[in-house]
């Protein structure tokens, strides 16, 4: 699909689980990028009306075509093998605005010491209190923490998930620590602990111990997917013991997502051994 | 994109073999046939007793019609792999190996183990070889960089089968990695 230098309007379709199909946005396309002229509500599936519907079935896949379509260029050409690279290896954790994993790794608040008062603003505290006063302490959102300390608004404060208490654990045993348990469901430990990275001075330290840590629990976080992968279908239940369900338990989102290719990874092997073994008998 | 997300990291086990399986092996046919041209080339022609190189699986075919005897790889025997699983559990890196070795030992193994021999005792060296490399394989994790990883004369199937978590923990460590500079 080429939309070429003289430009023109797109209309984006989705078609929805039973079929239907609705239309979801109008963008104009032009010499000098794109416009989002009009979008509709709920966007089960989404593309130019030239491709057949089934390259993206989710909004997470809107969002990421989306994102690729829409590139500024002069010439915005998007071919089949364009959108197949796009979204053959989600990316985990980048800044990409249209990352759902970026968004999920935003998902926590920071608490803030502010340095000036604030008038008029104490509703963002939740609380009854009319003005942010200095040295209040506010939970905020990261999408504001990110304005607040580079004005110099407000101090930030290292949130409890890279606190000392959780760093000496790391550095004692980083198979023991429940990480899930840090950010809350669906969190993701490692993205968020980059998203603080980027706000630091010193990025090295907090490199470091997310790199180590990484590293010291992806083998464990490996061996154990493999170990289910031979176990098949049923005997998943009651095995490990202890410590090992306890760690699986804590994987965050990021080893969640390597664990289940492994595991995928391994069964294939398995499969086609067996295969073998099967045609003989 | 539709395919269920292990499918896009890697090709199949199944998909591998397809891909082994043009390699050329060689047999002493037991009927004559003239040179025949395929859409991968042109093979033959056959003349019993001679022998002759056609692909694996143009072979496992006549092998199953009784048509042809297959001679197994010189690498595919008792003394050879025996001599490879010792250098592979004594040496730290790993031995090497036909790239493909995975897949044309389990399709010759299959479909014409009569013509092996000691298949029996082939097959539990190759799974200990495979053990053996796997273990290999996991401690190599532990060395695991954002940047570049050197595991030299890992077969095909070994790397399809580490390639979809190794990117993905590779991907993984380099957004964390922040440059010496800064």
């Amino acid at each position: 699909m080429n939309l070429g230098g003289d430009g023109g309007v797109v209309l984006l379709f989705w078609r929805g689980r039973g079929g239907e199909w609705g239309a979801a946005a109008l963008v104009s396309v032009g010499a000098r990028g794109w416009r989002l002229l009009w979008a509709g509500g709920e966007c089960g599936c989404l593309y130019h009306g030239l491709t057949p519907w089934w390259w993206l079935r989710t909004r997470f896949d809107l969002r990421r075509v989306w994102s690729r379509f829409v590139e500024p260029t002069y010439n915005v050409t998007v071919s089949l093998d364009d959108l197949r690279r796009g979204t053959a290896t989600p990316p985990l954790m980048d800044d990409d605005y249209f990352s759902i994993d970026a968004i999920l790794a935003e998902n926590q608040k920071v608490g803030c010491r502010f340095k000036i008062d604030i008038p008029d603003m104490g509703h963002l505290g939740g609380g009854g209190e009319r003005d942010i006063t200095r040295s209040n302490t506010l939970q905020l959102p990261i999408w504001m923490v990110y304005t607040v300390v580079l004005s110099d608004w407000a101090d930030m404060i290292m949130p409890p998930a890279f606190g000392n208490k959780v760093k000496n654990a790391l550095n004692a045993e980083p198979c023991s620590v429940r990480l899930a348990s840090l950010v809350g469901a669906g969190g993701l430990w490692y993205g968020f602990g980059k998203t603080i990275m980027e706000m630091l001075d010193d990025k090295k330290e907090m490199s470091d111990l997310l790199t180590n840590t990484f590293r010291k629990r992806l083998i464990e976080v490996i061996d154990q997917a493999q170990h289910f992968a031979a176990l098949g279908p049923a005997g998943g239940v009651g095995s490990g013991g202890d410590s090992a369900q306890s760690f699986r338990e804590g994987l965050d989102g990021t080893e969640r997502e390597l664990f289940a290719l492994a595991q995928e990874g391994s069964k294939r092997m398995k499969r086609w051994y067996e295969e073998g073994e099967k045609a003989r008998r | 994109m539709s395919l269920p997300p292990a499918l896009r990291a890697s090709v199949t086990p199944p998909e591998l073999e397809l891909i082994a399986c043009q390699q050329l092996v060689e047999i002493i046919p037991l009927i004559p046939m003239e040179k025949t041209a395929f859409i991968a080339g042109a093979y033959g022609p056959l003349r019993p007793p001679h022998r002759t190189r056609i692909p694996i699986w143009m072979a496992l075919n006549l092998k199953q019609k009784k048509k042809c005897h297959i001679i197994a790889p010189e690498w595919l025997s008792v003394e050879f792999l025996e001599a490879k699983i010792k250098q592979e559990t004594t040496q730290a890196e790993f031995t090497k190996l036909p790239f493909r070795f995975a897949e044309i030992s389990r399709v010759l193994l299959d479909g014409a183990s009569d013509d092996l021999q000691n298949p029996d005792k082939l097959r539990t060296l190759l799974q200990d070889l495979r053990e053996a490399r796997q273990a290999k394989a996991r401690a190599g994790l532990e060395s695991l960089e954002h940047s570049t990883l050197g595991l030299s004369n890992l077969s095909a199937m070994e790397i399809n089968e580490i390639r979809p978590f190794f990117i993905q923990a590779m991907a993984v460590l380099k957004q964390l990695h922040v440059p010496a500079s800064q």
